[in-house]
């Protein structure tokens, strides 16, 4: 098979297929296996650490434990809950040893932002961006469930499996990450902010 | 619309607009999804609200969407890192990580692994009652631990592939059991019914001929 052969085999390769792959020691999977996660995983990981060095290394990191672990994976989940989990397992880790979980919602309330207050009607291509800005004020709990919800598109019972908490966990955190944005978007004078 | 988490019985309004975040990206239920869009037409308010939720949905994917992709160098470094990293090879054994979860599933299993761990149960109870000499020094140079009534303890790690019931009656035919594992490394705590040093040999040497499912054996020091 020759090299555009092989990269198209890896592209229509399912995730459980790669992870196969990489337990019996092949590591060109582990290359297509990181090229496929790369953009959602470390965007993640960007968004929850707020510090792109750091989530390469820990993006980095959790590549290497799924190459490590890949023989001991079950199916009892899908291959991207279990490598979101160990992903968020390794960034929280990091937040601890950086203390930053010790920052609350207030105090991250307090950072720095110098973009001016929104008008009171806002286009909705205006809005995107502000609550993007805005993302950045939540906490690290909430930033984490907004995230994972929004883009990466996991369901109500994935993102358990990926934060290691119940369902209602999830919800009743969905809730209060979506009252703070809309706190901190009628703030800014967002109007509608509060539907 | 992907099927995913079930809602049994009529979503409550709380429901609803717990689920909205989830709705927009098409992973509820079919049957969460009816009853959405059910409240849809019932519900004056609720328009507005899925809207908003949409709109946090848009402004947080296009904050994903703007991030940079990872330093090419992130992969060119997991690459030389995989090629000096041991991959931990052990089988599926569904280990829980504590004594009574590992029973637990082990009696949850085939009824083949159940007869043969039950029979190396019962080796272990009547051969350590057998087994008077509770003063063990280690065959050819190796030295062996020592477990209560003249067991001893052997460090194995088996083929990734190997299956568990196959792993059970090996096993079970030394009339060994695991008793802890597996370690970081990958390595189970078998322990064997005797401590003679020519029992001891003999249990490795069963377990090192068979190298489609024992990878390594070692005495436990």
């Amino acid at each position: 098979m020759d090299m555009l052969s092989a990269r198209s085999a890896d592209a229509a390769a399912s995730d459980g297929q790669l992870l196969a792959r990489i337990a019996r020691g092949d590591k060109d999977a582990v290359t297509a296996l990181y090229r496929r996660l790369e953009r959602p995983l470390f965007a993640f990981l960007v968004k929850t650490l707020r510090d792109r060095e750091a989530a390469a290394d820990v993006l980095n990191e959790t590549m290497l434990d799924v190459w490590r672990q890949a023989g001991r994976f079950e199916g009892k989940s899908s291959v991207a809950t279990w490598i979101y989990s160990i992903a968020h397992y390794k960034a929280i880790s990091w937040l601890r040893k950086r203390r930053e979980l010790e920052l609350d919602e207030d105090a991250v309330a307090q950072i720095a932002d110098s973009t001016p207050a929104a008008d009171a009607k806002i286009a909705a291509e205006d809005l995107a961006h502000i609550i993007a800005r805005l993302m950045e004020k939540l906490s690290v709990d909430h930033r984490i469930v907004l995230q994972l919800a929004y883009f990466q598109e996991f369901s109500v019972g994935q993102i358990a499996e990926i934060l290691d908490c119940p369902e209602n966990t999830v919800k009743t955190r969905m809730f209060y990450a979506r009252q703070r944005l809309r706190a901190l978007l009628e703030a800014e004078g967002v109007e509608g902010a509060a539907a | 619309m992907r099927h995913e988490q079930n809602h049994h019985g009529p979503l409550e309004p709380q429901d609803v607009e717990e689920l909205l975040p989830w709705y927009v990206t098409g992973r509820v239920s079919r049957e969460e999804a009816r009853g959405i869009e059910a409240a849809l037409k019932t519900m004056p308010d609720l328009a507005e609200k899925l809207a908003q939720v949409q709109r946090e949905r848009e402004g947080v994917a296009r904050a994903a969407e703007a991030v940079e992709p990872a330093p090419p160098e992130t992969l060119q470094r997991l690459l030389q890192q995989v090629e000096t990293t041991r991959q931990r090879r052990v089988p599926r054994l569904d280990w829980q990580g504590d004594a009574g979860g590992w029973f637990k599933t082990t009696m949850q299993r085939s009824v083949v692994w159940q007869a043969a761990f039950a029979v190396a149960c019962i080796a272990i109870v009547v051969m350590g009652v057998q087994l008077h000499n509770p003063t063990v020094t280690g065959g050819l140079g190796v030295s062996t631990s020592i477990n209560g009534a003249g067991s001893a303890t052997l460090s194995v790690t088996f083929q990734p592939t190997a299956p568990a019931g196959d792993i059970a009656a090996l096993l079970g035919s030394i009339h060994a059991a695991i008793v802890n594992g597996p370690a970081p490394d990958g390595t189970y705590l078998v322990r064997i019914p005797s401590s003679q040093p020519s029992d001891v040999d003999a249990a490795t040497a069963a377990l090192e001929s068979r190298k489609e499912l024992v990878l390594t054996v070692q005495p436990e020091k």
